[in-house]
């Protein structure tokens, strides 16, 4: 009697211990399926259109806040991106509307370590066959494309491995370039003749960060530009030279592409990247290019500074010069621009913004050009000095309005400067 | 797995580094070695059937690259005629030699897709596509050069010890082992002379205003502003840019008369087709290559045939074409146009500018000379 008691205790103490263990496995079940709801509720609520809004504060491997949407989304499919649009009003030319930008972003989580980003841009407008067959030649400048699409292998915070096709870590534009990230209506020319943005290739990336210490860094082999282009010797030879955007593109020769930035204080960024290859996809032996910048940001109370001075040196251009008929290729190039910027609703308890700016953009593309005999001279081709001033308004954080004027000093020749007046709009999701 | 990625990664930069160290290439030094030559080639008489003739006879190194040979000890010719007298002392041809400073910088011929046009190219007519298959030509033409075959040229190259030795320098010991490729090599090395500085020196008054070392007169700022405006000149020769060619490298026929006076001294009696007999297209028939007014002040006769000999006629020309205007040379109406089913009659013909605004385009003209031949304007 006694041992059948004590059995069926036991019975009664196994079966509760068993009901808690299955009553925790439940309560457990129950908090996912409802993370799980949540996440759905989410995604897919009608208030949100459909998915989840961006985190404008988040940058993911200093991409900008659309473009890493995948990167913070709690579900495995993520839908971003961001359009811009502008009118500009030269006083030496005809005014132009422009269907700039509108770019759909969309990312796939295969896991919590092994991510699909993609870039698929719509630019000018996008494209038509008909028109660019029969239209104006403004017509023809319209595109749609992938932009980037990438494997990233997440390892660890301070090592991880993108594959595919990236943007190239260099500069300030190229990776954020975001209408919502850069005040002028226009990017600076030294981000599109100096660091020729937007520039993306194919390659391996590696790159990470160490927080302690505030850096972080990227490494990697990458398609090679091609400088043995239509644009020898002109200022467009440096960006005629990224890898075209569509069809098959040649990679028989890679380069380095290196970046290095240092964070560690509030508000700043501090930092460098290089680029160093074979300066043509096998079409000229012996000639290198080496491009590099050196950049600096810093945020402080409704106050913003921007500052970036990039160069080309381009080894044995002559190479290029005699291979390609032309009468000279570019060997130098240089830029610089400083933005100041600052939002006079900073003191204001509002989270809109109406940031005023100016900046100073000097861009020379043909700083020195050389022929096939080896002797350099100085070309002015393209070289500019602009003063842009006007102001933004953010009525939320991912739209903005822009306005500016813009006085372009050309230094070749007199009379042919320039003053732009221009509005723009753009924004993220 | 990071030690791996990052080995690959140092090796890979390093393999760069090496790569573009080992292939240093002294290509500049064996471009300026060929250019040597091809001056040499391009000033030697030999190289002609009765060695009287060579490339720098019609593109004179000291005369703006055009024919300037003085009046011929009894002749009928006169360089000022049109055409230029072959290595045979008889023959003259049809068209006026073209400048060949800056020629050098015409895209390879070749039909625009999305202009739908044809564009670059050598010759007035774009007969041949590169600058080095330009350089082939005079030496075979009976009514210049007048070598029979590539073989002759070699054969007389080859009486040259010097080129014979820079010759397989330069291309190879094996350059002669076959004619055509020779002929190639000699081509090649003018070819490179012809992209020298002598030929590019962009220093003209019109560069040094784009430099910032050169005011325009009065009269020049008012020529450039009607160059750029009412007289639509840059419609074809645009001067935007920096260093510019003055060309669009187009084609286009500009309705100029049959320069009878040289008709009469060569006997030539067919059309001049241009451009239109070489791609076999009537609709092109009478076009010719849109020259680069570089120089332009100093090469006179004007037009394919080169029947102007001022180059206020060639302006007043281009404003009253089609409104019965006076040729000032002939005081005469303009003739008809040799080819009038293709003439361009849009930009030109009736631009309704004065005598006093045709001077200033003439005078805007004249700072795109070299400063080695401003001595030359007159």
């Amino acid at each position: 009697m006694k041992k059948t008691l004590l059995s069926l205790s036991a019975i009664a103490l196994l079966s509760n211990t068993l009901i808690a263990d299955e009553l925790s496995t439940l309560k457990e079940e129950i908090k996912e399926l409802q993370e799980n709801q949540q996440t759905i509720i989410d995604e897919t609520s009608n208030d949100k259109a459909g998915f989840s809004t961006v985190d404008t504060s988040f940058s993911h491997n200093g991409m900008g806040a659309a473009a890493s949407k995948v990167y913070s989304s709690k579900s495995a499919l993520s839908i971003g991106g961001y359009g811009d649009m502008y009118v500009k009003m030269p006083d030496n030319g005809s005014a132009k509307a422009d269907v700039y930008h509108f770019v759909p972003y969309i990312g796939y989580k295969f896991s919590d370590s092994i991510i699909l980003n993609t870039e698929l841009e719509f630019e000018h407008g996008g494209a038509n066959a008909e028109e660019a067959a029969n239209g104006p030649s403004d017509a023809v400048e319209g595109y749609a494309i992938v932009e980037f699409m990438y494997l990233d292998f997440l390892i660890s915070k301070e090592f991880n491995v993108q594959v595919g096709k990236t943007l190239v870590p260099m500069g300030l534009i190229n990776l954020r370039h975001e209408p919502t990230l850069f005040n002028t209506v226009q990017k600076p020319l030294t981000e599109k003749y100096i660091i020729p943005a937007t520039w993306a290739s194919t390659g391996v990336n590696t790159y990470g960060s160490f927080e302690d210490i505030g850096i972080s860094y990227n490494a990697g082999i990458t398609q090679a530009i091609d400088l043995n282009n239509g644009e020898n010797g002109k200022h467009e030879q440096v960006i005629a030279g990224t890898p075209s955007p569509t069809g098959k593109t040649d990679i028989a020769d890679v380069a380095f592409v290196g970046r290095l930035d240092y964070t560690g204080v509030n508000g700043l960024l501090l930092g460098a990247s290089v680029y160093y290859g074979n300066a043509t996809q096998g079409s000229v032996i012996g000639s290198s290019a080496f491009i590099y910048d050196v950049h600096t940001s810093f945020e402080y109370s409704g106050f913003k500074a921007k500052a970036l001075y990039s160069a080309v040196s381009i080894s044995n251009a002559e190479n290029i010069a005699s291979k390609s008929g032309a009468s000279e290729s570019v060997s130098n190039s240089n830029g610089f621009y400083v933005n100041l910027e600052y939002d006079v609703l900073a003191t204001l308890n509002t989270t809109q913004k109406v940031p005023v700016f100016i900046q100073y953009d000097r861009v020379d593309p043909t700083a020195t050009v050389t022929d096939k005999f080896g002797t350099s001279t100085n070309s002015l081709d393209g070289k500019t000095a602009t003063t842009t001033f006007g102001v933004n308004y953010f009525p939320h954080e991912q739209v903005v309005l822009k306005a500016d004027y813009a006085i372009t000093d050309v230094i070749a020749g007199n009379n042919n400067d320039y003053n732009t007046f221009s509005l723009g709009l753009g924004f993220i999701f | 797995m990071y030690k791996k990625l990052l080995k690959l990664t140092t090796l890979s930069v390093a393999s760069l580094v090496l790569f573009s160290a080992c292939d240093e290439q002294s290509v500049a030094t064996t471009n300026i070695e060929k250019a040597k030559l091809g001056e040499k080639l391009f000033s030697d008489k030999t190289l002609s059937k009765n060695k009287t003739m060579a490339c720098a006879t019609c593109h004179s190194l000291d005369n703006a690259m055009v024919d300037a040979r003085a009046k011929i000890p009894n002749h009928t010719y006169n360089v000022n005629t049109g055409g230029s007298l072959g290595d045979d002392n008889v023959s003259i041809g049809d068209r006026n030699a073209p400048m060949a400073a800056y020629a050098f910088e015409a895209p390879d011929f070749h039909f625009d897709n999305g202009e739908k046009i044809y564009v670059g190219g050598f010759f007035l007519d774009g007969r041949a596509h590169t600058l080095k298959d330009q350089a082939k030509g005079p030496f075979l033409n009976p009514l210049e050069m007048n070598m029979p075959n590539d073989s002759a040229v070699i054969a007389r190259v080859k009486d040259n010890a010097d080129y014979i030795s820079e010759l397989k320098k330069l291309y190879g010991d094996d350059i002669f082992e076959n004619d055509f490729k020779a002929y190639d090599a000699v081509a090649d090395a003018i070819a490179t002379f012809e992209q020298s500085s002598t030929f590019k020196t962009f220093d003209s008054k019109f560069d040094r205003l784009s430099d910032g070392d050169y005011e325009l007169t009065s009269l020049e700022e008012q020529g450039k502003k009607l160059f750029e405006g009412k007289a639509m000149c840059v419609a074809c020769h645009p001067i935007d840019g920096y260093h510019p060619l003055m060309t669009d490298f187009t084609y286009d026929n500009l309705g100029v008369p049959i320069n009878k006076e040289l008709r009469a001294l060569n006997g030539v009696k067919d059309i001049d087709k241009g451009l239109g007999k070489e791609v076999n297209d009537a609709s092109l028939d009478g076009a010719f290559k849109v020259s680069s007014l570089r120089n332009i002040a100093v090469t006179s006769p004007y037009m394919h045939n080169g029947v102007f000999k001022d180059l206020k006629t060639v302006v007043h020309f281009y404003n009253t074409r089609d409104i019965e205007g006076i040729n000032p040379e002939t005081k005469e109406i303009w003739d008809r146009p040799e080819v009038p089913q293709t003439i361009n009659d849009v930009e030109l013909g009736d631009l309704g500018l004065s005598n006093q605004e045709e001077d200033a385009i003439v005078a805007f003209m004249k700072t795109f000379t070299d400063k080695k031949f401003e001595h030359l304007i007159k």
